[in-house]
């Protein structure tokens, strides 16, 4: 219940600033140009399925949802203590726990919105382009996508958990989205460099580092839900055809799990610190 | 059982003692006073209270209850009015009392919110606009509003007229009259003293992190001595020592005018007696109640009642 309450304040407060008319406007347009891009650029000999357009969203989808949904949740709780207005959240019969639950489910909710009303547009605006519907793969897509930004909001919600000034979380959130977005491809391969010397093939341990990312998580999440291809970008040439002689943890479902991870460990650790800090 | 009891309360920030042993005790039904200057601990013992903030050591109980282990029950029974402004922007006053009651279960929602605009004095249509666009009074109006939604059995108000004009201080200190003749226990801090006098059943004084006075406004002005300063204008000044009058702590004269310090009722009329007796004629007679000012500054100093520097007080109400 309070946990509905908190939730809901927080969704209300988001409508107010305007924040989600940017979010939606944002996703719209990205959504909308990458699944009219076939038909605006392509070759127009090759028939194109609303299915196949609608991949295309997959790539440029997993830098956005994070930016977006780390911008969206780094400053929900350390906001409220900065403001004094925790203080005011907890004079009622809440608890912590509460406040944390409640943060995640009413930001997610918000970048949840924006892509909701984004892909349909689009999904809407590929039927009429290429003549077809594909009910599955739109809400495979759908909800892998949502399950990206509930990740990533997860994620900048422990962090504002953990952290007592707005400037600390965001130096987190802006660390990490830096280094998984541009460097992480580059660190393991220096990495695979100084193990194993220039001429190694890939071993399992470096496929497993580079999976790790959670952008190549979501590409590997994409594959297994989705019918058509989709061209890697994080997950690295190898893994592409991820094959059943693998071992579980390079197989694609794995990046759900992979992605949990990275959901959860930030969470309970910015609970525990948040449950325990001095909000004076 | 006591509406609030601190034992041996602790908490240390570092190598910054906040609070220091604190044993407060706040009666079921009373309207007290946590005077202080700023710094002096008031905030943290609030804080405790309520949760916001963990003891280094000792324990405090609210209603019967653990502090930090009955968090939960502690909160549905408790009002709270949080020091500065704790309000969310973009939303408007309406939003802010529905969030209020929904968090404190009450219902029917629409119905409690006229009732609260109209205990704490917003209109329908303040109500409507967001709370950035509200003055410091509507704010803490809307606060004390949010604070009285859950109809608690103890309010506690950090600094609830910081910010308020005279106007707003009169009507703050008219609920909190009325709440407490609804049986309501009023704990509130406050470094401004006049507020405290007039609507206060007993104060605690606090400086330093530690206690050093708890008691009625009165029992603190005998407790401390001097309690009034007599001036008395005279054609001339005679030659008699007047300190020597049992119940007169000092006197000073100033040209024809002298000033008595008495620290008992009847040692004015005393003074003024053997004035006339030896000879002198009184033009006019003032008396200046030790102000709790004087009193304040001399218990969160150390030092004693200043009775030669008082001024008369700016009356707030």
């Amino acid at each position: 219940m309070s946990t509905k309450i908190i939730a809901r304040k927080d969704f209300d407060d988001a409508r107010r600033s305007r924040m989600i008319l940017a979010i939606v406007s944002i996703f719209v347009l990205f959504a909308s140009l990458l699944v009219a891009a076939p038909e605006l650029f392509g070759d127009s000999t090759t028939d194109v399925s609303t299915a196949e357009a609608l991949s295309l969203t997959v790539i440029p989808a997993e830098t956005l949802v994070p930016i977006v949904s780390l911008i969206v949740g780094y400053m929900a709780i350390v906001g409220e203590r900065q403001s004094g207005s925790i203080k005011m959240l907890l004079g009622f019969p809440h608890s912590r726990r509460d406040i944390v639950a409640g943060k995640l489910i009413g930001r997610t909710a918000v970048v949840g919105l924006g892509i909701v009303v984004g892909f349909t547009v689009a999904v809407l605006l590929g039927a009429v382009l290429y003549g077809s519907f594909p009910a599955r793969d739109f809400a495979a897509l759908l909800g892998v996508t949502l399950y990206l930004a509930l990740v990533f909001v997860g994620f900048a919600v422990g962090v504002s958990a953990a952290t007592s000034s707005r400037g600390t979380a965001m130096a987190i959130v802006v660390g990490m989205f830096i280094i998984f977005n541009a460097f992480w491809n580059l660190l393991t391969a220096l990495l695979l460099y100084v193990v194993e010397g220039s001429n190694a093939g890939e071993p399992t341990w470096y496929e497993f580092l580079v999976s790790l990312s959670p952008m190549a998580a979501y590409e590997s999440a994409a594959r297994t839900v989705m019918d058509v291809e989709i061209l890697p970008l994080f997950s690295g040439p190898t893994s592409e055809a991820a094959v059943s002689g693998d071992p579980f943890f390079l197989q694609d479902w794995f990046g759900f799990v992979i992605l949990a991870v990275w959901m959860f460990t930030p969470l309970a650790f910015g609970y525990w610190r948040f449950s325990r800090a001095d909000l004076g | 059982m006591a509406a609030i009891q601190t034992t041996a309360l602790t908490k240390t920030f570092g190598d910054v003692v906040a609070i220091d042993s604190l044993d407060l005790t706040v009666e079921e039904g009373e309207v007290f006073g946590f005077l202080g200057p700023n710094g002096a601990g008031k905030s943290t013992t609030i804080d405790i209270l309520l949760d916001y903030t963990r003891p280094s050591s000792g324990n405090a109980e609210v209603l019967g209850l653990d502090a930090q282990k009955d968090t939960m029950t502690v909160r549905e029974r408790v009002g709270v009015l949080p020091e500065n402004r704790s309000l969310y922007d973009r939303l408007s006053g309406r939003r802010h009392l529905t969030f209020a009651l929904e968090s404190n279960g009450v219902e029917p929602i629409d119905e409690r919110i006229s009732h609260l605009l109209d205990r704490v004095g917003l209109s329908a249509s303040d109500a409507q606009r967001p709370a950035g666009d509200y003055s410091t009074g509507m704010e803490q109006r809307l606060s004390l509003g949010m604070a009285l939604s859950g109809d608690p059995e103890l309010l506690i108000l950090d600094e609830p007229t910081s910010g308020l004009d005279p106007n707003g201080i009169r009507e703050m200190r008219d609920i909190i009259r009325e709440e407490s003749a609804s049986g309501t226990t009023v704990f509130f801090s406050s470094h401004i003293l006049e507020q405290v006098e007039a609507v206060c059943d007993r104060v605690g004084i606090l400086a330093r992190g530690q206690l050093q006075a708890v008691d009625t406004i009165e029992g603190l002005r005998d407790s401390r001595g001097s309690s009034a300063r007599l001036t008395l204008e005279l054609d001339t000044v005679p030659d008699l020592d007047l300190g020597l009058i049992d119940g007169i702590s000092g006197v000073e004269i100033d040209d024809s005018t002298i000033h008595v310090s008495c620290s008992a009722g009847e040692a004015k009329a005393k003074a003024i007696n053997h004035v006339e007796a030896a000879g002198a004629t009184v033009l006019d007679i003032g008396v200046e109640e030790t102000s709790l000012e004087d009193l304040f500054r001399a218990y969160t100093s150390g030092e004693s009642v200043p009775t030669e520097t008082s001024e008369p007080q700016e009356v707030l109400a």
